[in-house]
């Protein structure tokens, strides 16, 4: 584990940040969902309640929080933090926001700010704010990296164990049990996880369910473990029983799609490149329409501490790739053959092109079920 | 994120009791002249629209709106392939995909609350100052800010007493964490192989989701911790276990050691006697540390009657007593404690449905 020097590298950099915009004190709000500009400024990670971190412009934090449960765990973890529990999170940051208003506040971010705060005295500077974060955020230090590397090559493990979990009778649910058993042994506390089990009729995933894994199902998963907060994810399908020709002749043209869009990454293209390139090789196959949203949400993302970070993988998004951001590519989408399939790769780019993390081969893996 | 068992069972949560729920918003709603209600839905704050719909999102937002007549509506920020994953999990009518939820509403009220545009209407939200400002930016833009009344307190009042398919899920979840605390191996040196063991049991078990905390060493630190990583186990150690089951969440605490000390026990003991005392009128002094051989060292009392799947309703720590919110008879409410006992810390935990009348609060056992 690499906590300290990631909390700091990661302080510094927002240090430099605030001095660099003159900002005096920086109001960061979150809460179990979007708690990912909040860990990035403050190294916690929020399970109750909603809090709001201010970080002084010198390097002190003053995190107030909802739950005497999370105040105390917070305050144990980081000592040099000074954590307060208070009924609600938005007044209080009201109340501090008002008293420092002969100094330059910056509040954020966009996503998870509570109404009442956007719209008080420092809302005008929620944009502003929010643009400074993802920046940030986005192109990761080399502490960063480690971790992600860490959380991919758990990804690889991981996608074994649901591999060999997978057998004809067990539900959904039980089959995702085996994979987060496997996940907490390793000290992994968080995992994004989503499946399918079916035929040509499954249209996506979904959370686990109580459905029933069947012979002949194709089995999805987009499997996506975290470390130290840092979010990797691996996409693959596996069948049950003896794949067919045609879903071997599928799986070849996502495949295509997969390594086309691998084959651009680099820095100074946009994203929308990234997208262009996997979805020219289904238009190649007479497969557009299933490219559009009516069958597939994006075509990857970014991944750090969110599982579905910026920028969102798709033909409308200009957002410029740069050096050590982190991406999952994956063409995931309905086939009208098969069904719906996937197949995905964390990498991060390099200063000539990317390096890919997924170590597990890209093919349709075939389990007994039994 | 929620990466565990997600479905309507119909016996324990049956359709009538969900139409019961929603007919009781729908009666208070008129007697208080409202047009619509909203609730706002992420895996961080479900607990409202669950109890209304018994939609939990595993990831992503939404927001369901309650008219005074007729099913809940839900608009969702998920690909459209996902409406039949909800239809199948939850009791909605029309279901909007939209990738703005906030103009999406916007749109959707104006076309169906004539008064709307007549600055006449009056639209509750539950939790109106905490919703996310990426909603909210477009209430405002689109008109609906002096509309919008907040609806938190009715709302409250609404979840209270509890209904007996949420006591039922209550005893169920905490028969899952019973199973999963029985399951855990003996003489293990690493906090990861207590973990892992309640974590994978309580999810085959169907659990919803588990939050797991643990003090590795309790004559060093008493204090509850998410591990990230691993820890070695100290002779006396704690694990504290938040799960949940269908949307309803408990929390259940577990000392631990080869020799657990007499006075453990009798701290279980102490602490179950002092929870049936609480009710609606003393909850916010907590429970009575008359009794305990030792001090009373923080707790805390919560329930779920917000969007949080649990909400702070008063705490006792160093600093003093602290009263956030009030409960009602019958209302379910979930304590923990630790206490500082002559043999080190100790942590407890407890799920009540209290009293009517002041009478004594029932203590839920897992079923």
């Amino acid at each position: 584990m690499n906590s300290s020097l990631l909390i700091q590298e990661r302080r510094d950099r927002l240090h430099e940040t605030m001095a660099r915009a003159d900002i005096d004190l920086l109001a960061i709000a979150g809460d179990p969902w979007r708690c990912d500009y909040l860990r990035y400024a403050t190294g916690v990670a929020l399970l109750e309640g909603n809090a709001v971190a201010f970080i002084e412009r010198d390097g002190g934090v003053h995190l107030i929080v909802e739950s005497p449960g999370e105040a105390a765990r917070f305050a144990n973890e980081q000592p040099e933090i000074r954590v307060s529990c208070v009924a609600s999170a938005t007044a209080e940051a009201e109340r501090i926001i008002a008293e420092s208003r002969h100094r330059k506040v910056a509040l954020g971010p966009r996503p998870g700010l509570p109404y009442r705060l956007a719209t008080g005295e420092a809302g005008g500077s929620v944009a502003a704010t929010t643009a400074m974060l993802d920046k940030l955020m986005l192109v990761k230090t080399p502490a960063e990296l480690t971790a992600y590397r860490r959380a991919s090559q758990l990804a690889d493990e991981g996608y074994k164990v649901f591999l060999e979990g997978i057998k004809i009778g067990k539900p959904e649910y039980q089959l995702v049990a085996g994979v987060e058993a496997f996940y907490r042994a390793n000290g992994c506390a968080e995992n994004f996880q989503i499946l399918g089990s079916g035929g040509v009729d499954m249209r996506g995933m979904h959370p686990p369910g109580d459905n029933k894994v069947k012979a002949g199902d194709l089995v999805t998963t987009e499997l996506t473990p975290c470390i130290e907060g840092y979010y990797a994810q691996i996409c693959r399908t596996a069948v049950v029983g003896e794949p067919t020709k045609t879903q071997q002749r599928v799986l070849n043209i996502f495949k295509d799609a997969l390594e086309a869009g691998i084959a651009v990454v680099k820095p100074g293209i946009r994203a929308c490149d990234i997208a262009r390139a996997e979805n020219d090789v289904f238009r190649k196959h007479g497969l557009g329409e299933y490219v559009t949203s009516a069958y597939t949400r994006v075509r990857g993302h970014g991944l750090g501490l969110y599982t579905d970070a910026r920028p969102a993988i798709l033909e409308d998004v200009e957002m410029v790739i740069e050096e050590n951001m982190t991406l999952v590519v994956h063409p995931n989408t309905y086939n009208p053959e098969i069904g719906y399939f996937v197949l995905g790769d964390s990498l991060i780019v390099t200063a000539t092109g990317c390096e890919v993390l997924t170590q597990t081969p890209r093919q349709l893996f075939s389990v007994s079920g039994v | 994120m929620r990466r565990g068992l997600i479905s309507w069972s119909k016996e324990e949560v049956p359709d009538a009791a969900m139409a019961a729920r929603v007919t009781r918003t729908q009666e208070l709603m008129r007697a208080q002249n409202f047009d619509a209600v909203i609730a706002y839905t992420s895996f961080a704050r479900p607990s409202a629209v669950a109890w209304l719909t018994h939609f939990v999102p595993y990831w992503n937002d939404g927001l369901v709106v309650v008219f005074p007549q007729g099913l809940p509506l839900m608009l969702a920020a998920f690909s459209k392939r996902v409406e039949p994953w909800i239809r199948e999990v939850s009791r909605v009518g029309d279901v909007i995909m939209t990738p703005n939820l906030g103009k999406g509403v916007v749109d959707m009220l104006k076309e169906r609350i004539p008064a709307l545009a007549a600055g006449k209407a009056k639209i509750g939200m539950i939790e109106r100052d905490e919703l996310p400002w990426p909603i909210a930016e477009a209430f405002d833009q689109g008109g609906l800010g002096a509309a919008l009344v907040d609806f938190t307190v009715q709302y409250a009042s609404l979840r209270q007493p509890a209904d007996a398919s949420e006591i039922g899920l209550a005893q169920r979840a905490l028969a899952i964490a019973d199973k999963a605390f029985a399951a855990m191996p003996a003489g293990v040196k690493q906090a990861s192989q207590l973990l892992t063991v309640i974590d994978s049991v309580a999810r085959l078990d169907g659990a919803e989701e588990v939050h797991l905390k643990v003090a590795p060493d309790l004559a060093s630190d008493a204090a509850l911790q998410r591990l990230e990583g691993d820890a070695r186990l100290g002779a006396q150690h704690a694990i504290g276990v938040s799960l949940g089951y269908k949307s309803v969440w408990v929390r259940t605490m577990r000392c631990l050691s080869a020799k657990p000390p007499a006075s453990w026990a009798a701290a279980q003991a102490w602490f179950e006697q002092a929870v049936q005392k609480l009710n609606a009128a003393n909850i916010a002094k907590g429970p009575e540390a008359a009794g305990l051989a030792g001090r009373l060292g923080s707790w805390t009392v919560e329930a779920c009657i917000a969007g949080a799947p649990l909400s702070i309703i008063a705490y006792g720590d160093a600093t003093g007593q602290h009263s956030v919110r009030s409960l009602s008879d019958g209302a379910l409410a979930v304590l923990t404690v630790q206490a500082d006992l002559a043999d080190g810390p100790w942590h407890g935990a407890a799920t009540v449905v209290l009293g009517q009348g002041g009478g004594k609060a029932r203590l839920l056992a897992a079923k």
